[in-house]
């Protein structure tokens, strides 16, 4: 490559990754609290969270992953309007014990739009 | 030779090169942004344009219950920008002379250095993190060091 070829090539190169680098950034758009909508994926993965914190070893938790048994949050939450979401999932986690046991979970979540936070109406752990 | 098997032969070196040193970082560090960061940042526009969103979101809950270290979701993504972008320009200037070629190389870590103490200043968006300094020095030198050594 000749020296002024390379000369565009690097500055295209600088531009195309400036240009990624910009998608790092926050849409001033997508962030303000009008404009955001809370969706399933959202709430399953609050809904994670909210489990984790209830666990007594919440750090072997395992909510299944694509390479296992998947929870589509498109199955497993609805939206009951007015930003608010049920989930029902399970997660496998140790007990007090050690014991790797499967819980089912039931909760429900909602979105304030004002403060932008989830917040947790309603959580059960149900009997299999 | 390129380190990926199943390509040798198939792509010329440079063209694999590009794939390890500047494909590869790229997209993982992308990965992290997708999978762990919150979905207010452009890029989660960007890819909803392109049709993406659901294959974003199926990641995103399929890891939901994965926790990554602080530096790892925060800085790394930085740093494997800082080294595919010099990796990239030692690419394009791989054979010219070292007076010719450095001033380029260094921009993507100049650039680097440049946004974090923007942002330490509060010119550019986002918040200054010293750990992004060091993990952007540590890639730029990694890039260093695999393309001076091989040329």
């Amino acid at each position: 490559m000749t020296t002024s070829n390379a000369r565009w090539v690097s500055l295209l190169a600088i531009v195309i990754m400036v240009f990624l680098a910009f998608g790092s950034t926050d849409d001033d758009n997508a962030s303000s609290p009008a404009t955001y909508k809370a969706n399933k994926t959202d709430a399953w993965i609050m809904a994670e969270k909210f489990v984790n914190d209830r666990l007594k070893a919440p750090g072997t938790a395992d909510y299944g992953s694509v390479f296992g048994e998947y929870q589509d949050p498109k199955v497993c939450v609805s939206e009951l309007g007015e930003n608010r979401f049920r989930c029902r999932g399970w997660v496998d986690a140790e007990n007090a014990f050690g014991a790797k046991l499967r819980q089912r979970f039931d909760l429900t979540l909602n979105y304030t739009e004002s403060d932008q936070k989830w917040r947790l109406e309603s959580f059960e752990f149900l009997e299999w | 030779m390129c380190p990926v098997i199943s390509l040798r032969g198939c792509i010329t070196p440079a063209a694999c090169a590009a794939f390890v040193h500047v494909a590869v970082p790229i997209a993982v560090g992308g990965g992290i942004y997708f999978v762990f960061r919150d979905p207010t940042l452009l890029m989660f526009r960007w890819v909803s344009w392109i049709g993406g969103l659901d294959v974003v979101n199926y990641a995103r809950s399929a890891c939901a219950g994965w926790s990554l270290p602080t530096a790892v979701r925060f800085s790394l993504p930085d740093a494997l920008w800082v080294y595919a972008t010099t990796s990239w320009l030692h690419l394009i200037w791989r054979g010219h002379g070292s007076t010719l070629q450095n001033p380029w190389v260094y921009s993507g870590f100049a650039l680097s250095v440049g946004g974090e103490l923007g942002q330490a200043c509060r010119f550019v968006p986002g918040t200054f993190d010293p750990i992004d300094l060091i993990g952007s020095a540590l890639a730029f030198l990694a890039s260093l060091l695999v393309f001076r050594r091989n040329t």
